[in-house]
């Protein structure tokens, strides 16, 4: 189910009516909510929705088992071959639905063919014989849709149970709801046991305050970088673009990169908007998952505000279990290589993904050498920089993230070589292609200006629109809904992050 | 200012309620029309059956109040001109 469909908003509206209807039957609340997180991921597929459970029951126990052995004191051997099988059954998990095709297509047999070749005739008739068994199998198997979110989560809720950072989840049907939640289950943002654990326990009462100016204000934002400008950038520029850039020339190229920049930006964060917005409408508080990131002034800076819930995942339970920075420069290095490898791997079973992430350690670690000669090191706290140098290392940094995006959504690496050779080509091949005009560049702008109501920025706009009459707001939200559907395309493209 | 920042920022749930009521019902009357066109492009069945019934007496009200000019005006004008290829 989609967030910007008609189905969405027959389905929020009765979930929404029911969940604070059943206030005085909690438990029965508690379930109403889970059925409508599995009905809402089951309308893809309720064999995924039945896997979802499984996950479910499966981390909970580990987590109940590794709390019981905490409190009897005693066992830490078998707490830590309990957390290994948690961690291991949820790796595999995304393995098989995720990486079996990767590791089987684009590892295991390019890497046997020249060693069959050299063996011999027997070896190479093995090998055909592997693959064409092999292959059919592969075809078969269909990806469930935000498989890295939810198991991002439930590795979360073991580690920090183990870790005994926060106590396992009063119920099974509390952490259920955690893991199904339907507004970030798809997408995330990847939200903490921790966070969100206590508020399905507690679950919201009649008398808390809603966030209803910056719930209506999110989720309009969202619907408008989604339906109008990410929606419009994909198909007039980025899609044909990446589809075919032998044709097009170098400052076309340049644009559409550009313009794929900002669509993933208003893509993503568009979701996560719609996602926060309406968890606060039934009450649920989601930490932020985005904050103007192509404002950052290095790429360090640039993880602290993209995808924050999953570089903070990332930070928390890997790069800082390896050994962080604590053991020494080189270690340092090796950790964050190793960290973005998988973190792009955790994007998309494909090279592409991994060449993005050993960019993006690379540059990391090259950034870190770089702070380390002109004085200080990584955490130094010399004098702030001045304007001139902070604007100038914006600039840089979003053509450094925009170079990067190449690697990731060329898709093959023949794509991507023909779009870095096409930038250097002034004209294209049919001259009537010509991107470089008004309406391009109008939304690539207006994409790019959409940062300007990332965090809290637009505080006081959320504090006009709750002081608003109910009717007053219901209406103009509508209106503006209304604007929103008549400026985008007919139909609705799924979310670029329901793929990973 | 921070002070103000920090205020709760919240309505009571009845407040939060109405506005969502009230922002289904204009919604749907200023889109009635363009949802029906929709749901008849649906591939035939019985899901586009009941959609299309559904959707076909609140879009004739809709009609007949003028209700759906506003958003046929705007695809018409900026909507047309964003969207051709």
């Amino acid at each position: 189910m989609l967030f910007p469909t008609t189905v969405f908003a027959v389905f929020f509206f009765l979930v929404y009516n029911l969940h604070w209807m059943l206030v005085g039957y909690p438990r029965v609340r508690k379930v109403v909510l889970l059925a409508a997180s599995l009905f809402f991921y089951g309308f893809w597929s309720w064999r995924f929705a039945l896997l979802l459970l499984a996950s479910a029951i499966l981390n909970h126990i580990a987590a109940v088992h590794l709390e019981r052995l905490a409190v009897a004191n005693r066992g830490e051997r078998t707490r830590r071959r309990l957390v290994i099988f948690a961690v291991a059954a949820n790796l595999a998990l995304l393995g098989v639905f995720k990486y079996t095709g990767f590791f089987f297509g684009d590892f295991l047999f390019p890497l046997l063919r020249p060693i069959c070749v050299a063996i011999g005739p027997n070896a190479v008739q093995w090998l055909v014989h592997a693959q064409e068994t092999t292959y059919p199998l592969l075809a078969r198997i269909v990806l469930p849709v935000g498989i890295s979110f939810f198991t991002f989560q439930a590795l979360s809720y073991v580690l920090d149970v183990y870790r005994r950072e926060t106590p396992p989840a009063r119920t099974w049907l509390d952490f259920a709801n955690y893991l199904a939640f339907f507004p970030q289950l798809v997408a995330g943002p990847i939200v903490r046991a921790s966070h969100l654990v206590p508020q399905m326990e507690r679950m919201p009462s009649r008398e808390m305050p809603i966030d209803v100016g910056r719930a209506t204000f999110l989720i309009l934002s969202g619907l408008f970088k989604k339906i109008v400008v990410a929606n419009w950038l994909a198909t007039h520029l980025a899609d044909p673009v990446f589809s075919w850039p032998e044709i097009y020339s170098g400052p076309d190229i340049l644009l559409a990169v550009y313009a794929y920049a900002v669509q993933i930006y208003c893509d993503f964060s568009a979701y996560s908007d719609i996602a926060i917005g309406t968890g606060l409408l039934m009450g649920f508080n989601f930490p932020l998952n985005f904050n103007a990131p192509y404002f950052a002034s290095s790429l360090q800076d640039f993880w602290r505000r993209w995808h924050i819930s999953l570089s903070t995942w990332l930070r928390d339970y890997l790069y800082i279990p390896l050994g962080g920075s604590r053991r020494g420069t080189k270690r340092t290095y090796v950790n964050l290589l190793v960290t973005f490898l998988l973190g792009g791997l955790w994007h998309g079973a494909a090279w592409t993904f991994v060449l993005w992430g050993a960019f993006h350690g690379a540059y990391l670690t090259v950034e870190r050498i770089v702070r380390g000669w002109w004085g200080g090191g990584a955490s130094s706290k010399s004098a702030p920089a001045s304007p001139w140098r902070v604007w100038l290392g914006r600039i840089w940094i979003f053509h450094v993230v925009c170079f990067s995006w190449i690697l990731f959504r060329g898709g093959n690496l023949d794509t991507v070589k023909a779009m870095l050779q096409g930038l250097w080509n002034w004209r294209s091949v049919v001259p009537t292609v010509a991107f470089w005009n008004a309406w391009p560049l109008a939304v690539v702008l207006v994409g790019f200006a959409m940062q300007f109501f990332d965090g809290d920025r637009l505080w006081r706009v959320w504090h006009r629109l709750a002081a608003w009459p109910s009717w007053a707001l219901g209406a103009t939200a509508a209106v503006v809904l209304t604007i929103i559907l008549a400026l985008g395309p007919e139909g609705v493209a799924p979310f670029i992050y329901f793929q990973f | 200012m921070e002070a103000n920042k920090d205020k709760k920022q919240g309505v009571p749930l009845t407040h939060a309620w109405t506005a969502l009521l009230v922002f289904y019902v204009v919604a749907l009357a200023l889109n009635a029309a363009a949802l029906h066109r929709n749901n008849e492009r649906l591939p035939y069945g019985p899901v586009r059956s009941f959609w299309v019934a559904v959707s076909a007496p609140i879009s004739a009200v809709s009609q007949a109040l003028h209700a759906d000019r506003p958003r046929a005006v705007l695809e018409k004008t900026v909507g047309a001109s964003l969207n051709k290829n």
